[in-house]
C-alpha cells in the first residue's frame, strides 16, 4: 500500500517534466525543415493541395493554438493522429510498445545474469589474472558497436549455424524468448560492463567492511558471506547504473531494432520523424517520457528494498 | 592436566609482520586465558593490542601475517590450522565481540537473522532451532519483547542495543572464549557500564573465558581479572588486576596510570608520558619504553626479559625491584 501511494505521487511530480518533454519536443519538430503535407503528397503537388490539406491537419493553425488543442485532446486520453498512417497515434505504439519493452527487459536480465558472477569473480581476487580477465572483456564490450555486433551475431548464429532467427519476432513466451535473444544480448553486451565495473569495486569497498569481519568470525563459509552479506550491500551502486542505462535504451533501442528488423518504438519513431509526422512523433516521445519516469520509479523501489534504510516516503 | 595445556588460550612468543616489512608489529607477545577468567590487554593504540586479539581467532586484516610464535586455542593451533579448521573454531570455540558496534552489523539484514545465522554455522540446529536460539539470545543480552525485536534493522536500534546484539552474535555458537576487541571504547559512560555488567554476568554464568583489549585502564580495572600491558609489540607487565593497579612493576604501567585523571587528583597532577611511542621498523635492541623512562639505565637499553617476579605476576623491566622499593608509589 505504502508502494502504490509512493509509485502515484511520484507519477504525479512527473507530470511537469512530462509537459516540458512535450513542449520542447513540438518546438523542436517545428523547426525542423520539412512539410508533413508536401510529404505526403510529393514534390509536384499544387500549393493548393498542400495548403487544403494544411488546414484539414490543423497545421494553419497558429503553433500555440497546435499546442493547446494537442495538450486538450491528451486530458481526454487522446494521444492524437498520425498524418503518415491517419490511424490513432495510440493504438500505433500499442502495437508497437510490446517488443520495445520485451527488448528492454531481456536486455536488463540478461546483463544483470551477466554482470553478478563476473563482478564477483574478478572482485574475489583483486588484480589477479581473473580480474584483469573481466577488465579486458569490458573493454571489448564497451569498444564493440551494438550494430556491428548484432550482425555479426545474426552471420554466426543465424546464418551460418542456424541456430536462432535472424529477423522478426515469433509469436508466444518461447517464441519471444528464442527469437529476441540475439538483439537483447547484443544490448546487453554493452550494459554488462558498466555493471561489472560498479560492482566490482562495491563488492571490494564492502570486503573491507566490519560487518564482513563479523560475518567470518561467525564461522560463515566463503559463499555464504558472498551471497548473504556481501552482494546485497554492494548493490544499490549498480542498481543506479543500471536504471540510467535502461533510461537510455528507451528511445535507445532503434538501431538493434532497425538491424534484427523488430518494428518496436524506436524504429516507429524514425518512420515518424522521416514523414514530419507531428502527433506521432509527439505522442511517442511522451509514451517514452513516462516510461524512463517509471522505469527511474522502479530504480528508487528496488533500492528501498535493498536497504532499509531508504525510507519509502 | 597441568601446565600450559589446562588454558583455555595460550599466545607464546607470538610475532606479526605488515606486509614485505622487516620488523614485527607485534614482537613476542605472551597471554593465557582460562574459563571463567577477564583477561586485559591494555596499551595505547599502535601496541598491537588489537592485532594480537585478531591473530587469536585467525582474522588478521589483509597484508597482516603470522611471523613466529604459536597460538592455542582449546588445543588447536590458529597459527598453522586451514580455513576449514578455522571457521569451525570460529563457529564453535571463539566469539569475538568488536569495537564499532555502528558498523559490525550488516545494515540490510534483521538483527535476529544475523543471530541466527550465527547459531547455524555451528551446523546442528535446524532453521527454527535457530530462530529460537536468537529470540533467547536477544533476551540473555538484555532485549525487552525479543521476538519484536528479532525483526529490527540494526539502524532502528541505538549504539548499546547494537553492541548488545553483536554480543549475542559471538554468544550464538556457544564458544568458550569471548575475545572483546574495544567493545565500550565507541559507547556512552552509563552504557559501557551496562556493557561490562553483562559481559561479567556471562563469565559468571556460562563460565566462558574473556580477552578484554582497552586502553582504558578504568574499564580493565572494572572487569578484567588479570591485565597484560602492552607497549610497543610487547607484553611489558602482566599480573592480577589489583596489584598490578595498585603497585605496578614496570615504569610504562606506572606512567599510564599517572596519565588517567581520578577522583583524588587534580588535572594538574596527570602526568603525560615524554615521548613518543616508537616508530614501526625503527630498531629496538633492549627494552622499548626506556627512551621515555625516567628510571632508564644505560643496560635498560641492551638487554629486556619478561620474567616472572612471584605472586602471579611478570614483568620486562629489569630495574623492577626499584619500583617495589617505591612501593605504592602511585596507589
Amino acid at each position: 500500500m505504502a508502494f502504490a501511494r509512493f509509485f502515484a505521487s511520484r507519477l504525479l511530480q512527473a507530470v511537469p517534466v512530462l509537459l516540458g518533454v512535450t513542449l520542447v519536443v513540438f518546438v523542436l519538430i517545428h523547426l525542423v525543415p520539412g512539410d508533413p503535407a508536401q510529404t505526403a503528397l510529393g514534390a509536384r503537388a499544387t500549393p493548393d493541395a498542400v495548403d487544403a490539406l494544411h488546414s484539414q491537419w490543423g497545421l494553419d493553425q497558429p503553433l500555440h493554438e497546435q499546442y493547446l488543442l494537442f495538450m486538450e485532446r491528451l486530458l481526454g486520453g487522446d494521444l492524437g493522429t498520425s498524418l503518415r498512417f491517419g490511424q490513432s497515434a495510440g493504438d500505433l505504439i500499442a502495437a508497437r510498445l510490446p517488443v520495445t519493452l520485451w527488448l528492454i527487459a531481456y536486455a536488463a536480465v540478461l546483463a544483470c545474469l551477466f554482470a553478478v558472477p563476473l563482478a564477483l569473480w574478478a572482485a574475489s581476487r583483486p588484480a589477479a589474472l581473473r580480474d584483469r580477465v573481466v577488465r579486458v572483456i569490458s573493454v571489448v564490450g564497451l569498444g564493440v558497436p551494438g550494430f556491428w555486433l548484432g550482425l555479426v551475431l545474426i552471420e554466426v548464429v543465424s546464418v551460418n549455424w542456424l541456430l536462432l532467427p535472424a529477423a522478426g519476432v515469433e509469436p508466444g513466451l518461447l517464441g519471444h524468448l528464442e527469437s529476441l535473444f540475439l538483439p537483447s544480448l547484443t544490448i546487453a553486451a554493452g550494459m554488462t560492463p558498466l555493471i561489472v565495473r560498479s560492482l566490482r569495486t562495491e563488492v571490494l569497498r564492502v570486503t573491507e567492511s566490519d560487518f564482513v569481519t563479523t560475518a567470518r568470525a561467525k564461522g560463515l563459509t566463503p559463499h555464504q558471506i558472498r551471497m548473504r552479506h556481501l552482494l546485497r550491500n554492494a548493490l544499490a551502486p549498480s542498481v543506479t547504473v543500471l536504471t540510467v542505462n535502461v533510461s537510455f535504451l528507451i528511445g535507445g533501442t532503434l538501431v538493434i531494432e532497425r538491424v534484427f528488423g523488430l518494428g518496436g518504438l524506436g524504429d516507429l519513431m524514425l518512420t515518424g520523424i522521416d514523414a514530419r509526422d507531428f502527433p506521432l512523433v509527439q505522442a511517442v516521445t511522451l509514451v517514452l517520457a513516462v516510461l524512463v519516469v517509471i522505469v527511474n520509479i522502479l530504480g528508487d523501489l528496488a533500492q528501498a528494498l535493498i536497504d532499509p534504510r531508504v525510507e519509502v516516503q | 592436566m597441568t601446565g600450559p595445556a589446562e588454558h583455555l588460550l595460550s599466545v607464546r612468543g607470538l610475532r606479526l609482520r605488515v606486509g614485505d616489512e622487516t620488523h614485527d608489529v607485534v614482537r613476542g607477545a605472551s597471554l593465557h586465558a582460562a574459563r571463567g577468567e577477564v583477561v586485559g590487554i591494555a596499551g595505547e593504540s599502535g601496541s598491537g593490542k588489537s592485532l594480537t586479539l585478531r591473530a587469536i581467532a585467525g582474522l588478521l586484516p589483509t597484508g597482516v601475517a603470522v611471523a613466529g610464535g604459536d597460538i592455542e586455542v582449546d588445543r588447536v593451533d590458529v597459527v598453522r590450522a586451514g580455513p576449514q579448521v578455522l571457521r569451525r573454531l570460529r563457529g564453535h570455540t571463539v566469539g569475538m565481540v568488536f569495537q564499532e558496534p555502528m558498523t559490525a552489523l550488516n545494515p540490510t539484514m534483521r538483527i535476529g537473522r544475523q543471530i541466527a545465522e550465527a547459531a547455524m554455522a555451528r551446523g546442528d540446529l535446524s532453521r527454527s532451532q535457530a530462530r529460537t536460539r536468537a529470540v533467547e539470545l536477544l533476551e540473555r543480552v538484555g532485549f525487552p519483547e525479543p521476538a519484536r525485536r528479532y525483526r529490527q534493522f540494526p539502524h532502528q536500534l541505538s549504539g548499546g542495543m547494537r553492541q548488545r546484539v553483536v554480543i549475542a552474535i559471538a554468544l550464538a555458537g556457544n564458544p568458550s572464549l569471548l575475545l572483546c576487541d574495544e567493545p565500550t571504547t565507541a559507547l556512552d559512560a552509563t552504557v559501557t557500564l551496562k556493557i561490562l555488567d553483562l559481559l561479567a554476568d556471562l563469565v559468571r554464568d556460562l563460565g566462558i573465558g574473556i580477552v578484554f583489549v582497552t586502553h582504558d585502564l578504568g574499564v580493565a580495572a572494572r572487569i578484567c581479572d588479570r591485565i597484560a600491558v602492552m607497549y610497543a609489540g610487547q607484553v611489558v607487565e602482566e599480573g592480577p588486576t589489583e596489584q598490578l593497579l595498585r603497585r605496578p612493576r614496570h615504569p610504562y604501567t606506572l606512567a599510564l596510570l599517572r596519565a588517567v585523571p581520578t577522583r583524588d587528583r587534580d588535572i594538574d597532577g596527570l602526568r603525560a608520558i615524554p615521548g613518543n611511542p616508537p616508530q614501526r621498523g625503527e630498531e629496538l635492541p633492549g627494552c622499548a619504553f626506556a627512551p621515555r623512562c625516567e628510571y632508564a639505565e644505560p643496560e635498560c637499553r641492551s638487554e629486556v626479559e619478561f620474567v616472572p617476579i612471584g605472586a602471579g605476576r611478570s614483568t620486562a623491566c629489569r630495574r623492577h625491584p626499584l619500583l617495589a622499593a617505591m612501593a605504592g608509589g602511585t596507589s
